[in-house]
């Protein structure tokens, strides 16, 4: 379970999140809303502990986090969070094995336990074949089931996805958003961040941002 | 795979390495030189340690209308004997006599290195060589000693005839030996010297300025007990003044704060109803062992050096800097799943420490195989100093990082 509390956020002058208020129980799927320039990916990015935020409180499951220790909150990136971008954020001159691996490797898995996990979560999103594979090899579509992957690999608390179909066609954007949708009858929680309608309709909940504010209509 | 960005910058090969590399090592070359025309030569003085008691010099104060008067006066050679007198016996102080007056020789006896004034881009007196006129104090404070002959002894001081035993710097030992014997002029007096002995290579002595290395000098003992009373020529009275005089503007050497001996001397002055002698500061060691040439080079590479090593560090920096925008995807990408950002800045520091060991220690080992010294402390402390100075730009770089923009592929 995920909880915030008067969140708040500004560059500069402009503020971004004001007392943003948001809990997130397990196994939800939600889509986080709003206009371009809205603060989503703010948001997002306060979530998934890869910017400060300005004041407010966060916790999981209970805890509050050190938002100030680095590395209390590199263990939290490593374990409990999935970060996915539009971009995919793969690294191109590694095979697809390994970028899967990442969060595994950062934590020192064995070199056993890593291959046995690779192989499934890769055979979970459906993209087994390609690990040998460097991502300039494969579609986008495919290069964003690696990511997904490797979001998924430590089985986080929760999967935070920021536009993850927005370089994506049509038809792959369909396919990613049945993957995420079977995940989350597995019982992953996630977080979808879009300003696409459609997308977000497929969600169990919407949330609003607007004028730095977070509502659920 | 807690190195990777480590082994990420050390990979991430780009042409510019080679010549930072080139240039990084030779910055340390120079910086080893640099230490090795300084340091060496203190070490070599070591000695200078144990006795670098603060020295002050004497200077009189007869000036003008107050000189000639001085000069004129019969009884003033007296006058001058007792104040050295003093300044020579009293227990408040070493007092250390390094008089210049040069050996005037008739003839050309000696290779032009060894007159006076050959250092100052060849301008030298001809036939006028360096000589200076020392104490016992002299010998002690200095620890002058001999390599080969006799050093000076007490009754060296209280010759009253022309025959004096005079000691030859290093460098003349292969134009002249012991008991040989040198007819010249000492303030415009005939004298004999009969070379007594050498004096070890490297000795030297502080003019008041300078380190002076006596390799090349000839050292003759400071007459204390020339005769006074008997009737004298007006040259003979002339000459004494002048000894005493010039004995009287030594080296005042003690644990004695400056105030403390200024305030003997000045009574001593109102005593013997002269213009009080007043002391001067005298600058720190500063060797030359190349004498003002050698100062020239030293000071020369030191700025070179200086400005090596900020270029070095400048240089390190920015290369480190443009490795990890080079590769800043790759390093968010890692941080976004779970890498401290600590370790991310050790990695750097480490990287940062890896160019300058290996430049460092390939400047070294030539140096050692040269030279045969290293200097490992000093290159520790600025080793040290430049990985901290380096670090900064780049550990600056990654707290600015936005990591989900540059995972993105964004700016
Ligand atoms: N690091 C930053 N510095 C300054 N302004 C920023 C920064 N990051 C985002 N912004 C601004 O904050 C606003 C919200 O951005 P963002 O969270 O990316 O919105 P969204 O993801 O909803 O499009 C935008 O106006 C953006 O320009
Ligand atoms: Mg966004």
């Amino acid at each position: 379970m995920l909880k915030m509390t008067n969140i708040k956020k500004s560059f500069g002058e402009r503020v971004i999140l004001d007392c943003v208020n948001l809990e997130i129980d397990d196994g939800e799927m939600i889509a986080l809303m709003g206009r371009s320039g809205s603060g989503k990916t703010t948001l997002l990015n306060i979530m998934g502990l890869l910017d400060q935020k300005d004041d407010g409180r966060y916790y999981i499951d209970g805890e509050l986090i050190p938002s100030e220790n680095d590395l209390a909150t590199s263990k939290i990136r490593n374990t409990q969070i999935g970060f996915i971008v539009q971009n995919y954020a793969l690294i191109n001159d590694r095979k697809i094995s390994y970028n899967i691996s990442l969060p595994l490797l950062i934590g020192k898995e064995s070199k056993k336990n890593i291959h046995h996990s690779v192989t499934q979560v890769a055979r979970k999103v459906g993209i087994e074949e390609h690990l040998d594979k460097y991502p300039y090899q494969l579609s986008g579509g495919e290069c964003q089931r690696a990511a997904i992957a490797r979001a998924l690999i430590k089985n986080p608390q929760i999967i935070l996805a920021d536009e993850p179909t927005g370089a994506l066609d049509e038809i792959t954007e369909q396919q990613i958003m049945q993957l995420f949708i079977e995940l989350n009858k597995q019982g992953t929680t996630i977080l979808i961040a879009t300003h696409n309608k459609e997308i977000a309709s497929r969600c169990k909940n919407i949330y609003y941002l607007s004028n730095a504010k977070l509502s659920t209509k | 795979m807690n190195k990777e960005i480590y082994y990420i910058l050390k990979k991430s090969k780009r042409k510019i390495d080679v010549l930072m590399y080139t240039q990084i090592i030779f910055s340390y070359m120079i910086v080893i030189a640099t230490l090795y025309l300084t340091i060496d030569q203190y070490s070599g003085l070591s000695q200078l340690g144990s006795n670098a008691r603060e020295i002050y010099k004497l200077t009189d104060n007869f000036m003008g209308e107050e000189e000639r008067s001085f000069f004129s006066r019969q009884d003033n050679v007296a006058i001058l004997k007792e104040l050295y007198e003093w300044l020579n016996n009293n227990e408040h102080f070493q007092y250390i006599v390094a008089s210049t007056q040069g050996f005037y020789m008739e003839e050309d006896t000696f290779l032009d290195q060894f007159k006076v004034g050959y250092e100052y881009n060849n301008v030298f007196v001809d036939n006028q060589y360096k000589s200076i006129q020392t104490n016992s104090d002299f010998m002690e404070y200095y620890s002058i000693d001999i390599s080969e002959g006799r050093t000076f002894e007490p009754k060296d001081y209280m010759i009253q005839n022309n025959v004096v035993p005079i000691l030859m710097g290093y460098d003349y030992k292969d134009y002249i030996s012991i008991g040989d014997n040198l007819e010249f002029y000492y303030c415009n007096k005939e004298m004999i010297g009969r070379v007594a002995g050498f004096l070890e290579s490297g000795s030297y002595y502080n003019d008041g300025r300078n380190l002076q290395v006596l390799d090349r000098y000839i050292l003759m003992p400071a007459l204390e007990d020339i005769t006074v009373d008997s009737v004298l020529t007006k040259s003979e009275k002339s000459f004494q003044l002048k000894v005493y005089l010039d004995h009287c503007s030594g080296f005042v050497a003690s644990d004695q704060s400056a105030s403390e001996i200024q305030k003997m001397i000045a009574q001593k002055s109102l005593e013997l109803n002269i213009v009080p002698y007043q002391l001067e500061g005298v600058f720190s060691f500063y060797l030359t062992i190349w004498g003002v040439a050698g100062k020239q080079l030293q000071s020369m590479f030191l700025l070179l050096a200086i400005m090596m090593i900020g270029l070095t560090c400048a240089f390190i920096s920015i290369s480190t800097a443009s490795k990890i925008q080079h590769n800043k995807k790759n390093i968010a990408i890692y941080i976004a799943n779970g890498l401290s950002i600590n370790t991310v800045k050790q990695n750097i520091v480490l990287y940062i420490i890896y160019v300058n060991d290996v430049a460092i220690g390939i400047a070294s080992i030539f140096w050692l195989i040269l030279s045969g010294t290293s200097y490992f402390l000093i290159l520790i402390l600025l080793f040290a100093f430049n990985i901290l100075i380096q670090s900064v730009f780049p550990l600056v770089m990654i707290d600015k990082l936005k990591i989900v923009n540059t995972m993105n592929g964004g700016a």
